[in-house]
């Protein structure tokens, strides 16, 4: 599903912050990506979610070289990607809902269907009361399930959080651990970066390590495979 | 096929593209004026033309007055076996004298003051007139006879009518391409407020052509509203200039007047502001993606 290759990356023509990355992560696996602040996790994910290229070495992903990816092949594999922003990157024009509904819409689907589908998921996630309310007036909690809620929405088969419960108490983290638990069993590959160990824990999940620009597996206890 | 997505809001728009609009209702309200500038001259002209070109004018100038009314006879009756002339008359004297008095003043007109007089020929339609031969016979009958068919002022007329046109279709062409330049400096102005918006779209796998149509939209938008302010505009000026030829009579100006169709074509003009800025804004919009990842 998503090898690395030795893989570096850079941003511009400042040193590497990421340098021979090699891991493979197979079809319907589900991996904490775990490290220090600035380790590199963001920018980790950034390759996956196709909005950064590897500097060098070979990043597979869904059977193609990402590196050999035109323009037009992009919008067909990034749909296939459900990604939760560390920053939310919500559209602050749209209400939660319209939001949420935006993947489904892009990939052409319209009409009273996608409301309801995108309405339940938000009763879900806590947010009955707050659908029609835009990111700007919503708390940062609120705004991290709508991203959540978003990214979960189109079922992707590829699912990236970064952060995704940094802004919510520890009983609605667990929740919407679940949420991407649940996802996961249905055959979505997960990859969620976080710095909540309990979490982790809780879950038991393998963890990719990344320290010093280098990365390492660890499995749901914390030892090194 | 491109499904829409809105996703652009519309009360986002800050300084650069609010003001679109009105940028454009001032290319359209140019452009309005040197197009009715254009058509009303085209129509003008035609109508002086075909008026002038079937009519002719004899001039007699003889100072002593029994010499120049026998020579003004013997030419109308020579005129009047001159097949294919419609008429040809005299203008009488008190019509002389309603054209020379602006010039001259009603009081210093006396009967003794020596008027040419003038035979106003109208050839009928269709025909034409040997010029040459008319002019040749006419000599014989009085020597000083000028046969005047307008040819010169026509000449001159037509020569000022190509420099009006050509200015008027030049500011046309130069406001279509300004406006086309301020189109693309505002949709680049708006992607650069949008960027982080087009940027979340296109990871959620948004097609480039699913958010140029969004812009494009938008453009369509702010041309066509632009476009009918100017076209309203130009509209209450035209009519008001329209009034005041009016007022000025016996001028040649009378005849420049714009036809309902021609006025039509002006009336399109919002719709072309908006046609133009949608696919000068898809253009400008689908070339700035192609640089984006
Ligand atoms: N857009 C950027 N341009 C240049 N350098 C960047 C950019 N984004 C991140 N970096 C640098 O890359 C390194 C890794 O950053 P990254 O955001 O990937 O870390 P992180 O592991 O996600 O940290 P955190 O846990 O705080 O979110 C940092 O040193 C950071 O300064
Ligand atoms: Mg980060």
């Amino acid at each position: 599903m998503i090898s690395f290759n030795n893989v570096g990356m850079r941003y511009g023509m400042e040193a590497e912050v990421l340098r021979d990355i090699s891991f493979e992560l197979p079809q319907g696996s589900f991996h904490f990506l775990t490290g220090p602040s600035g380790a590199g996790k963001s920018s980790l994910l950034k390759m996956l979610y196709l909005a950064h290229r590897p500097s060098r070495g070979r990043l597979e992903m869904f059977g193609q070289n990402v590196t050999d990816l035109k323009r037009d092949d992009l919008p067909r594999l990034r749909r296939r990607i459900g990604v939760v922003f560390q920053e939310f990157r919500l559209l602050d024009h749209l209400t939660a809902v319209e939001n949420v509904a935006l993947p489904l819409r892009i990939a052409g689907g319209s009409g009273r269907e996608i409301d309801q589908h995108v309405e339940e998921l938000l009763v879900w996630v806590g947010l009955k009361d707050r659908m029609k309310s835009r990111p700007p007036v919503l708390s940062g909690g609120e705004k991290q399930r709508v991203a959540i809620a978003r990214a979960v929405i189109a079922k992707p088969d590829l699912l990236l959080a970064d952060e995704p419960t940094g802004n919510v108490d520890p009983a609605m983290s667990e929740r919407l651990m679940h949420l991407f638990v649940e996802l996961n069993k249905l055959g979505t590959t997960t990859v969620i970066a976080t710095h909540d160990m309990n979490l982790v824990r809780k879950i038991g999940a393998p963890q990719l390590h990344l320290r010093d620009r280098f990365v390492s597996r660890l499995d749901g206890a914390g030892d090194i495979i | 096929m491109t499904s829409r997505v809105v996703f652009l809001s519309d009360s986002q728009d800050r300084a650069a593209t609010s003001l679109l609009p009105w940028v454009m209702a001032v290319m359209v309200y140019l452009c309005a004026l040197a197009l009715a500038g254009s058509l009303s001259l085209q129509g003008s002209l035609t109508a002086w033309t075909s008026d002038l070109t079937h009519r002719l004018t004899v001039q007699i100038t003889v100072a002593d007055p029994v010499e120049r009314e026998k020579q003004t006879e013997a030419a109308l009756s020579y005129l009047a076996s001159v097949p294919g002339l419609e008429s040809a008359e005299r203008i009488d004297g008190d019509a002389m004298k309603d054209l020379l008095a602006p010039w001259l003043g009603r009081d210093n007109i006396t009967n003794d003051l020596p008027i040419p007089s003038l035979i106003d020929i109208v050839v009928e339609k269709n025909k034409t007139i040997n010029l040459t031969a008319v002019q040749a016979r006419l000599r014989t009958i009085s020597p000083q006879a000028v046969l005047d068919d307008h040819q010169q002022w026509l000449g001159d007329l037509m020569e000022l009518s190509v420099v009006l046109q050509s200015t008027f279709w030049g500011i046309v062409l130069l406001v279509v391409l300004a406006t086309i330049c301020i189109v693309i400096f505002g949709t680049k102005a708006g992607m650069a407020e949008h960027r982080d918006t087009i940027e979340i779209m296109h990871l959620m796998g948004a097609h480039d052509t699913m958010i140029a149509t969004e812009f494009q939209r938008r453009f369509m938008h702010h041309g066509f509203k632009g476009g009918l302010i100017g076209v309203v505009i130009a509209a209450i000026t035209l009519f008001a200039l329209a009034k005041l030829i009016t007022q000025i009579e016996g001028s040649v100006l009378t005849t420049v007047s714009l036809s309902w169709i021609k006025a039509m074509a002006i009336l399109l003009l919002p719709f072309a502001a908006a046609v133009f800025s949608a696919i000068t804004a898809r253009w400008t919009v689908m070339r700035e993606l192609q640089r984006m990842l």
